[in-house]
């Protein structure tokens, strides 16, 4: 509950949030594309860098707690998941290390140790940037902009009234949670299981009626078949295709020139004795 | 005056296999009144309003909307919903931006109002409700009663004029009640045509010109509410009881051997009724919005110490916060209580509101109480 | 002797780091059987009271204690707690677990190891007492929001709280729904019960209660009687409320001397003897006849020879025994108020009632005998 309340805080308060919502979508899109196209470390070690720093303008230089939680987070998850990757490697290659570990086989080789690297930035660097447009990206003017490049208004629709009222679904079930409780149910396992069952049941049919109500309560409020914005994010512009493109360019070619600039291997090696 | 609404002979059912909502529901609704809904849980009100907005189309029976049949194409209902604005019990229920500007402008955006337009109207909607320095915030960080605010801040932003509000001041505090009526007061002296439907009954008692009862999916009363509730039996089958002021004033009645009219409908009334009536001064300040409290200390020398103090309307009641005042709500009430009781009073208001001085006065006439108002300029 | 039961002592709780205190430095005590109200504006910190004092919410500092012990927030002991303190929530749809209502309100009970008979007894009497029995297997999704708010109510009484706290029990009901629930509150109070109940509609709660909490921004600014906080204007102001009109006519009055100051009138029928003032009158004889839920009221009715008096009921075994013997009623709601009104007026009235609530029936004609507005004999016919 306070999470998505604050991203949805965050992103009004966001510096950006009038720059246009496909625009930044697009950028970012550019951004992780080419991350994934060169082999070199340094890309996604910029595309980093950029993100962080967009996130550092839209927040004016306060990154909130909840952000660096969420990229501590994903680094955390990420070191697991390149770790494996990095002792998983081709049996025909020179292992670097090779044994036991836990209930694994740990065969580490040069190659493999390089590609959990490029994972692990690569990885990093998406969330950063898919955090910095999210934080500054109110749902409602994403699903305007989505809208704007011809998707069914239906779609766009749903997404707003979904994010609209996760918020009033989410409050009615925690509040039911606090009522199980004076009720006693939480008196043994079973109870609390059927009173987590009641609570769903309970926030389920609550949804049902406040679709039907808020039915009614649109069509009193002249509604059209589609929400408007009264505070329109600045329109997609050539600039932004310019500014995405060319970077993606910029770094492609600064990725393949460095391809092989940075040995993870040679890096580490004094250091772990290979 | 003629008839705003009309309906006739409707009934309205959700599904053909349940029980009709409405049945043989008429009713008629005066242009600019101030009309009170009444009736138990369940007896239809908010689908009767549905109806009237032409949310919901009656499977038989006619509603007319200044004497025209409802169009229900398109174009037609956006015609009544440019002059029809409902306020739902629930804000919830009818909010659907993340912003308060944005739900503000819901509204206004969907009946194709040009942005410059829409936007001093959300000026103005949010100045109503008191809001303005919530303009930008997020809707679910509010309270309840903040949320109320915005959800009728998005239903003056319409323009209308026929303002439906369904419970406006359930889970309201008393001066956010309170605060609602002297919007109401407001609209209908801006000649908007108000329906309240509540459970308050001595709130509807006090305001209302006329009530409408509703039982069962039928409307069996419309008039003055006395004539209502001197049939106690009815009220009792509504599922409603009288209001206190009522009650009392026919008890004391009869145990003091006076006619049970003309009737007290608030405290000044009340007293003046059963009270000595005395004939103190009601100093009248009606406050341009700039210069408040430069008038407030010229006022309150001339009405002289001891005077107390009251206020009616949120403009004026900001204007003079920080100030010494006795009677921050219902100003026009307690002050002619003080008047009545003998002694001198100050009342500063908005000056939208000088008809109802005048009217309030009038009323106090009829009990005998010939309390003095002294305008200053 | 007064004995505290529930009580808070300096008890700060935010909701977050970031936010201010919900509730800062509140202190209040609850004495046993004391019919309280927790007054506020909205926002004011009542509804997070009702939650702390319930250990749902564990205050930042301070403590709560319930019968003197400071809470300990263990599992067992919160169960304990819980078993004997309930809450009502103030929107039914957030307390609705079950399909259907017998199931709902058996939830409570069940939860508490009950066995079987009586959990359908409980359910049976609950039902019963918020007339909701016709609908023991309607499924809640149909019901109505008031059938809702009774049936939630049900399913806090049959678990048989020694407190209940109720959050704005008459909001959203319609006038005669909303007296009900306030004559189940008086008949919890004289059953014994501790009912704490929040609200901001003050001429409801000043008929009511016997003290008053005021909640302002998270304080408690003030706690006593009714009629010490109503006479500081600017302190209502602040807390955002209104004073009764009751408080209001008899503060007017009295500044002129029509009527004296005290003693305070709480209730219309009060209002009205006190300012109608009828000293040389006649006045009638309030019978009030005690009835259990398997009495004959119309033999008893005949018995006594009170065929034609006006007649109202008040409390649940009366209540009941009218369900099965479907006497003639006059008075449905107010039913003392009402009759006492009519001894006034010189006739003589009866008063069906449940024999816990015979004080309670009392309390107008005593005021008004007491206060010298008038004499009305009260009659109490025993079981």
């Amino acid at each position: 509950m306070s999470e998505q309340l604050e991203m949805d805080e965050l992103a009004y308060s966001s510096r950006m949030v009038d720059w246009a919502p496909l625009g930044k979508l697009f950028f970012v899109l550019c951004l992780l594309i080419v991350g994934l196209l060169t082999n070199s470390i340094l890309v996604p070690l910029i595309t980093f860098s950029v993100g962080i720093a967009l996130m550092a303008y839209s927040t004016n230089m306060r990154i909130p707690l909840i952000l660096s939680l969420a990229i501590a987070e994903a680094i955390v998850i990420m070191i697991i998941g390149s770790g494996m990757i990095s002792i998983m490697g081709d049996t025909d290659d020179p292992a670097l290390w090779e044994g036991q570990l836990l209930w694994f086989n740990v065969h580490m080789t040069d190659a493999s140790f390089q590609k959990a690297w490029l994972i692990f930035f690569r990885a990093i660097a998406g969330v950063t940037l898919m955090l910095s447009f999210a934080s500054s990206t109110p749902i409602p003017h994403l699903a305007h902009a989505v809208r704007s490049i011809k998707c069914p208004v239906e779609i766009c629709e749903l997404i707003v009234l979904i994010y609209r009222y996760s918020f009033l679904l989410l409050e009615r079930f925690l509040i039911m949670l606090d009522a199980a409780q004076c009720r006693l149910g939480y008196n043994g396992a079973m109870t609390a299981v059927k009173s987590y069952g009641g609570a769903m049941a309970g926030t389920f049919i609550f949804s049902m009626e406040l679709a039907e109500k808020s039915e009614a309560a649109l069509a009193c409020r002249n509604y059209q078949g589609y929400f408007p914005i009264y505070r329109m994010p600045s329109p997609m512009s050539w600039k932004w295709i310019a500014v995405g493109l060319g970077l993606s360019v910029l770094l492609y070619l600064i990725g393949t020139e460095t391809a092989d600039w940075i040995d993870m291997t040679a890096l580490f090696a004094p250091v772990l004795g290979w | 005056m003629s008839n705003i609404f009309e309906m006739d002979n409707v009934t309205f059912a959700h599904h053909p296999t349940m029980p009709n909502v409405l049945d043989g529901f008429s009713i008629a609704v005066e242009e600019g009144s101030r009309t009170a809904i009444l009736g138990a849980n369940g007896a239809g009100k908010t689908t009767m309003f549905y109806t009237l907005a032409g949310v919901y189309k009656p499977q038989s029976g006619e509603v007319l909307f200044r004497g025209e049949p409802l169009d229900y194409s398109r174009d037609g209902l956006t015609r009544v919903r440019s002059e029809v604005a409902v306020v739902l019990q629930n804000p919830d229920e009818q909010m659907f931006c993340s912003l308060v500007e944005e739900d503000v402008a819901f509204g206004p955006l969907n009946l194709g109002i040009d942005r410059d337009e829409i936007e001093t109207r959300i000026d103005k909607a949010l100045r109503d409700v008191r809001m303005t320095e919530y303009r930008r915030s997020p809707l679910q960080q509010l309270s309840g009663g903040q949320r109320k605010r915005v959800a009728i801040a998005g239903a003056l932003a319409v323009n209308p004029s026929v303002m439906i509000m369904d419970e406006p001041t359930a889970g309201l505090d008393p001066q956010a009640s309170m605060e609602v009526l002297e919007l109401a007061e407001k609209l209908h002296l801006q000649g908007v045509t108000v329906l309240i439907s509540t459970h308050d009954i001595d709130l509807a008692y006090t305001w209302a010109d006329s009530v409408n009862v509703l039982r069962n999916g039928k409307k069996v009363f419309s008039g003055t509410s006395e004539e209502f509730y001197s049939n106690q039996e009815e009220v009792h089958l509504c599922g409603l009881l009288s209001p206190s002021t009522f009650n009392m004033n026919r008890e004391i009645s009869a145990l003091r051997g006076v006619p049970e009219s003309p009737y007290p409908h608030n405290v000044s009334e009340f007293l003046s009724k059963f009270g000595k009536a005395g004939a103190g001064r009601v100093f009248c300040v009606a406050c341009p919005e700039d210069r408040v409290c430069d008038i407030y200390d010229e006022a309150v020398r001339e009405a002289g110490s001891g005077a107390r103090i009251g206020v009616y309307g949120s403009d004026t009641r900001y204007g003079l916060s920080g100030k010494k005042i006795d009677y921050y709500f219902d100003g026009i009430d307690s002050c002619f209580t003080e008047a009545v009781l003998g002694r001198d009073s100050v009342l500063f208001y908005d000056p939208v509101y000088d008809p109802l001085i005048k009217e309030r006065a009038g009323a106090l006439k009829e009990f005998g109480s010939d309390i003095v108002l002294e305008e200053v300029r | 002797m007064t004995q505290t039961i529930l009580e808070a002592n300096d008890v700060c709780y935010r909701y977050s780091k970031k936010s201010g205190n919900v509730l800062d430095h509140v202190s209040l005590r609850i004495d046993k059987g004391v019919k309280t109200a927790i007054l506020g504006a909205n926002g004011a910190g009542k509804s997070t009271l009702f939650s702390v004092l319930n250990a749902l919410y564990k205050p930042d500092s301070g403590e709560v204690l319930y019968h003197g012990e400071p809470l300990s927030y263990r599992k067992r002991n919160i169960l304990r707690m819980r078993s004997e303190v309930s809450i009502l929530f103030q929107n039914p749809n957030d307390m609705l677990f079950r399909p259907n209502v017998e199931q709902d309100v058996a939830y409570g009970p069940e939860n508490l190891k009950l066995p079987r008979e009586e959990i359908q007894k409980r359910v049976d009497d609950a039902l019963f007492a918020v007339g909701m029995s016709d609908f023991r297997k309607s499924p809640v999704m149909r019901l109505s929001y008031g059938q809702r708010k009774r049936v939630t109510l049900a399913g806090v009484l049959a678990m048989h709280p020694q407190v209940l706290i109720m959050d704005e029990p008459t909001a959203g009901l319609d006038p005669q729904m909303a007296y009900e629930v306030m004559e189940i509150a008086e008949q919890l109070c004289c059953n014994g019960v501790t009912v704490i109940m929040s609200s901001h509609d003050t001429n409801l709660t000043y008929s009511w209660a016997d003290e008053i909490h005021v909640m302002q921004n998270g304080k408690c600014v003030y706690s006593g009687t009714p009629e010490g906080f109503y006479s500081d204007k600017i302190a209502v102001y602040q807390a955002g409320l209104l004073a009764p009109s009751a408080f209001l006519m008899n503060e007017g009055l009295s500044s002129i001397g029509v009527v004296s100051r005290d003693p305070f009138p709480r209730t219309q029928t009060e209002v009205s003897a006190k300012i109608a003032d009828n000293k040389g009158g006649r006045f009638g004889t309030l019978h009030i006849m005690e009835i259990a839920p398997d009495s004959d009221i119309n033999a008893l009715v005949m018995d006594h020879g009170f065929g034609d008096l006006s007649t109202g009921i008040y409390g649940m075994s009366a209540r009941r025994a009218q369900d099965t013997s479907k006497a003639r009623i006059d008075f449905m709601y107010n039913g003392p108020e009402n009759c006492t009104m009519k001894c006034m007026a010189g006739q003589d009235s009866l008063v069906l009632c449940d024999p816990v609530m015979v004080e309670s029936a009392k309390k107008s004609a005593e005021f008004i005998n007491n206060g010298g507005y008038g004499d009305i004999k009260v009659d109490v016919i025993r079981l």
